[in-house]
């Protein structure tokens, strides 16, 4: 998981360093100065993921696919996912 | 299911020249083609003599911009009327595009009618490139690379004016911003009819013999790039589809092409094919069985500003997440 989020990054052309804490989260320093947090979300709730941002806001995605979406609006909120919706790949019944 | 090819290239790169040639050979002597040029007086189809069994019609304006509903439009149209024989029998479709237009909206309105079961199916992407004005157009006409970028097949045209040789430049431009596509060169339109005959897009996935390489890197890191994918355990389908939706989350409208022959967990009988033209993903193709027995599953995206490497962790990520998660829930 710490490569795609510094691979999209990347792509998403956000400089930031990447640094795992001893919790095991990954703190994403971005140039201005602001810290977002990724992690596991706590267990109990049904998400697998928790962004909080610099602000301290929590944000859970439930999904990488979700992750990647609440990452990029937290460190860029103009930003916003490609409205398609995908359908599903239901495979044929025979 | 009626091919539909799409003969696009910039301006005055000879679509024109190698359609008028193409409708004489046999193999596209019964075609229903479509011009669109962009002006409001049409000229191209006058240029084109078609044989006694082809047809041709014209959209004026630009074609990518302004008829897409159009164009779908008289697809159906062409199609309902062949079945009720107030047309020709043709057994093919061809759209030339005007060398100004973007080709994938036009893609999409095909792969829209496919979906609408409209009895058609791409059966690919015929680019032309001028062998002389060819790498200059490339370099300061972005719509120009677009065009080369979502080719099946490249044509180089008027190689005579060059040696009859295609220039190291402008092959080494070809090959950077879509290294898959074939190169083929035509004088005056002459070409074999069978090299644009079952291009289609599934096809392309499949490797030929001996060509299955890597495909050889971007040498000069154009903002257009080609990106393969290659994996040869089953994908499960909701792996997939978070895998595209990801894709159209963050890479939208720069995600010029994507195509795919897919290893469904859930159905490794029947491989899934994929399409996707910018924003837009179609619903997939299933094929009756898989056409070699190279059962590996194998994406080809075509954009701007991807990143193999993030293509490849992304889909890693996603794969893993969905494979815990069912072995968490497992009983």
């Amino acid at each position: 998981m710490l490569g795609l989020i510094r691979a999209s990054l990347a792509v998403w052309e956000i400089d930031a360093a990447v640094a795992t804490e001893e919790d095991g989260r990954w703190r994403l320093s971005l140039v201005n100065g602001d810290r977002v947090v990724v992690g596991r979300a706590p267990a109990g709730i049904p998400f697998r993921w928790m962004v909080t941002s610099a602000a301290g806001r929590e944000r859970p995605a439930s999904s990488v696919t979700g992750l990647l979406r609440v990452l990029r609006s937290t460190i860029d909120p103009k930003w916003k996912p490609g409205r398609v919706r995908i359908v599903p790949l239901t495979p044929p019944a025979s | 299911m009626i091919p539909v090819t799409l003969l696009t290239g910039f301006l005055g790169s000879g679509k024109t020249t190698l359609l008028a040639r193409l409708l004489k050979s046999p193999e596209f002597g019964r075609s229903a083609v479509i011009i669109n040029e962009f002006g409001e007086v049409g000229i191209d189809h006058d240029l084109v003599a078609a044989a006694e069994e082809s047809f041709v019609t014209l959209e004026t304006g630009c074609i990518c911009c302004m008829v897409r509903g159009d164009l779908e439009a008289t697809l159906a149209d062409l199609v309902a009327r062949r079945m009720t024989g107030a047309l020709p029998l043709f057994e093919r479709i061809v759209i030339e595009t005007s060398g100004l237009a973007d080709p994938a909206p036009v893609i999409n309105a095909v792969m829209s009618e496919t979906g609408r079961g409209a009895g058609i199916v791409l059966d690919g992407v015929v680019t032309t490139v001028d062998a002389v004005t060819g790498a200059h157009t490339l370099d300061r006409e972005a719509q120009a690379i677009r065009q080369v970028a979502v080719a099946d097949r490249l044509i180089v045209t008027k190689t005579d004016l060059t040696g009859n040789r295609l220039e190291p430049r402008l092959a080494a431009r070809l090959r950077d911003i879509n290294p898959r596509a074939p190169v083929t060169t035509a004088i005056r339109g002459e070409l074999g009819s069978g090299v644009l005959i079952g291009i289609g897009s599934v096809d392309a996935l499949i490797p030929r013999a001996g060509s299955d390489e890597p495909t050889p890197a971007p040498r000069h890191n154009p903002s257009i790039s080609s990106i393969s994918i290659r994996r040869a355990d089953p994908v499960p389908a909701v792996a997939l589809t978070l895998f595209l939706e990801a894709l159209a989350d963050h890479a939208g409208a720069d995600l010029l092409r994507l195509k795919g022959l897919i290893h469904v967990a859930e159905h490794p009988d029947r491989p899934a094919v994929i399409h996707g033209v910018q924003h837009v993903f179609h619903e997939p193709q299933w094929l009756a069985a898989w056409p070699t027995d190279d059962r590996s599953t194998r994406l080809v995206l075509i954009g701007k500003g991807l990143s193999q490497l993030w293509v490849q962790r992304l889909l890693d990520a996603i794969e893993a997440e969905v494979r815990e998660i069912a072995t968490t829930a497992a009983p």
